[in-house]
Parts: C-alpha cells; structure tokens; sequence
C-alpha cells in the first residue's frame, strides 16, 4: 500500500494525460515496469504497453527489481522512492509519491507543469465524465 | 465483411473519432476510397518494416477505436500513408527521436521525422507534402531539465 505525498493537477483529466505521463518517464527510468490494472504488468519500452489513452490509472516502478521489491515486500525504507502511482479524476491527474522532495517527487513536480502545459490538446481525447454526461 | 457493413463501420469510427463529416451518409464511393487507404497504410507499414500488421488495421481500428482515434482523425486529413504509419507506430509506443521541418513561402515544405520503436529500430519518414506537416500539431511537447522532449501523438477535440 502506498503513502506519502500527493501531488496533482486541477480539472478534469483523461486516460491521455496518464499517457503522456508514462512516455515522459520513459525518457528517465528507461528500465521502467508499468502496471496498469487489469493488464499484464509490462516494461516501459515494450511494444505492447501504448497507447494508454483508455487507463485510468497507472503504477510506473523504477525498474525490474522495484516492481519485484514491491510484489513481495510492499513499501519498505528501500523500495520507497522507487513508484509513481498516477490515476485520472473528474476534477484532477492525482500522483502519489513517497516524499515530494524526493528524487521521484521532484520528476512529478516537473512533470506536472508538463501535463498543464499540454492540456490544450490532450483534452481532445475522449470527453471528460462532465462533458460525456 | 459486405461492403454495406464495412461503410457502416467507418461511419461509426469516423463519428466517434469527431470526424464524421468526411464520410457522408450513402456515400459507398467515399467509404471504398477510405478502405483503399486502410489497406494502402496496411502495405506500407510492411514495406517499411518489413513484417505485417500484426492484424488487419480496420479491425485494429474497431477493436482499439478509442486509443487509435489520432489515426482515425488522420484518414479524414490528406495525411500520406507513409505518415499514417508514423501516427500508428508513435501511437503503438515509438519514440520520437528527431523532428525536422523546412518551410520556404511557396518554395519549400519539407518534414522529416525519425522514429524508435520498440525493439530498436529505427525509421526515417520524409514528405514534401505541405498537409503532412500536419502531424506537427499533435505531438505532446515537453520539457525535462530545460531540454526538449517530444512524446506520443494526441487527437484533436472531438466536436
């Protein structure tokens, strides 16, 4: 189970801003694991994992061994700073990490004012739950 | 598939993708041009990557509607069937790896654009088709440390 820091976005997000979140990770945990639930648990660079427009949320872990330390273990003081949970809300993108000023917490601080700086187009997705009601 | 059926389901992608203006109703002419152009990214997409779809595009686009919507919008644009399989292969994971575009006022357009895909290949597309440049306008623009970084391939607003 994850604690710690939660970090977002206001307004209605989509399954493209968890997208682009995970692209943006894998410009850095290039070893990453991606579990989004309901599908198989996949590397970051695997042809099989985009697009990931229909997530709703998603758990990008640092690399191989994070993801196997968090399966077997849950959160320990090692594996704390190596998991960026992201999921999509009516009214906010939603990140936790462990600790804001951690390593993982300052990606998804810079990688919050990229999502705000995209929403012009990343909302031309799907409709948000306001707008499809 | 009858072809009444196929030009049934176009329609009913094209509307969902927010471009259902581009096949109007009865028009079986304009629904055989748009699968014409289907099989027509089907066959470059081998030739570039010298391996088949791993499935027919059309059903890909029925089964994955949603999450192919940039692709579908790019048939109802006069995008070439080469850039339509960038669109495919950004949409399916590919990295951008490098974007140039040279403009020249009635002189010149000129794109190229090289891709990653998964397994480390990479792919080059060129085009000196003005309406190619059109990709330019969906690709997610961000930034990390400053530096540029160009990811995924997003639709336009549905109507």
């Amino acid at each position: 189970m994850m604690g710690g820091d939660d970090l977002w976005v206001e307004g209605a997000s989509d399954g493209a801003e968890i997208d682009l979140t995970v692209r943006w990770l894998r410009t850095i945990w290039r070893d990453a694991m991606v579990e989004v639930p309901g599908r198989p648990v996949l590397p970051i660079r695997s042809g099989r994992l985009f697009p990931l427009t229909h997530a709703a949320e998603a758990f990008i872990y640092r690399d191989p061994a994070s993801f196997e330390s968090w399966r077997r273990d849950g959160l320990t003081a090692g594996n704390a700073d190596a998991v960026i949970w992201v999921s999509s809300h009516e009214d906010a993108l939603s990140f936790v990490v462990n600790d804001r000023n951690s390593s993982s917490g300052k990606l998804v601080s810079e990688l919050l004012e990229n999502i705000e700086r995209n929403r012009w187009l990343l909302r031309g997705i799907t409709p948000s739950p306001r707008e499809a009601a | 598939m009858t072809q009444g059926e196929q030009t049934r389901t176009l329609r009913q992608l094209f509307d969902t993708a927010g471009v259902g203006w581009a096949l109007r109703e009865g028009a079986d002419a304009e629904a055989r041009r748009y699968l014409q152009e289907i099989q027509a990214v089907e066959a470059e997409y081998e030739r570039l990557l010298s391996e088949p779809m791993s499935s027919p595009l059309l059903d890909q686009l029925v089964e994955e509607g949603e999450a192919l919507t940039p692709l579908i919008q790019a048939f109802a644009s006069t995008t070439s069937a080469s850039i339509r399989v960038m669109i495919y292969c950004i949409l399916k994971g590919a990295e951008i790896r490098r974007v140039r575009y040279d403009y020249e006022l009635e002189r010149r357009s000129q794109l190229i654009i090289d891709i990653e895909l998964s397994d480390n290949r990479t792919l080059r597309f060129e085009s000196e088709d003005l309406w190619d440049a059109e990709v330019l306008r969906h690709f997610g623009m961000t930034k990390r440390g400053g530096r540029p970084i160009l990811e995924g391939y997003y639709a336009f607003r549905r109507g």
